[in-house]
């Protein structure tokens, strides 16, 4: 046992899971090491879009942060590090301006900012996704008026609570 | 002059809590089918033109909230 041990995290191993479905390698923040802003990394696999759902709308459901966050899209190519190797849906703003991008991508949320539904259309390869919030816990706000009513009764809200607010 | 909240409002109810001087007041909920909304209006009387409400690109996360 060394002094410093609790400077080397490693999820599952030495800091607690947390119950999520995605295939997590990284989870910090201020309950892991005190003062640390939250940061989370997942794997995005072939197929992970499906289980978002498959209509206008699907995927993790428009909201709000308090702090800023950096979504990092990285792809796992190193020969062709800014091929992402998959396709990406994004909504951006009250106004849900729809994106999609096939890069390695990093999209910059302002605190407040209402963006998402995210998801995956399509992924070849695995990549990377790595979220940053500069802040030490996670918030979220939810915002289902956004949504037409036939996407909103196709959600599990319950997966979706506030937190924070 | 003070502020107001426009049509731009999404009645998320946010901005209650927010406003420094407690200006910012509910109104009575509102129902969208099955969602329950929280609309507000902007007590002028209350509200000292202190700017914190549009200090920040997103302090209101649908922007509906401008100068009278």
């Amino acid at each position: 046992m060394g002094k410093y041990d609790k400077y080397f995290v490693k999820y599952g191993i030495n800091t607690p899971k947390v119950d999520d479905m995605r295939p997590i390698v990284a989870r910090m923040d201020d309950s892991v090491a005190k003062g640390c802003n939250f940061y989370l990394v997942h794997w995005v696999a072939p197929g992970f879009g499906d289980i978002l759902g498959d209509y206008e709308y699907a995927g993790h459901p428009p909201h709000i942060h308090k702090s800023a966050e950096l979504l990092m899209h990285i792809g796992g190519d190193p020969d062709n590090p800014m091929d992402l190797n998959a396709e990406i849906e994004m909504y951006m703003g009250p106004e849900l301006e729809r994106h999609t991008f096939t890069e390695s991508t990093i999209i910059y949320i302002p605190p407040n900012f209402i963006h998402s539904p995210w998801r995956p259309l399509r992924v070849d390869k695995p990549f990377l996704f790595i979220e940053i919030n500069q802040g030490p816990v996670h918030t979220e706000k939810f915002f289902p008026q956004l949504l037409p009513k036939e996407a909103r009764e196709k959600i599990d809200w319950s997966m979706w609570p506030d937190k924070g607010f | 002059m003070p502020y107001k909240i426009t049509d731009s409002c999404l009645k998320c109810g946010y901005c209650i809590e927010r406003c420094p001087e407690g200006a910012i007041i509910a109104d009575e909920k509102e129902k969208m089918d099955e969602l329950l909304l929280q609309p507000v209006h902007i007590d002028v009387e209350i509200c000292t033109d202190c700017g914190v409400c549009v200090s920040e690109e997103w302090w209101c996360p649908a922007q509906a909230i401008e100068k009278i």
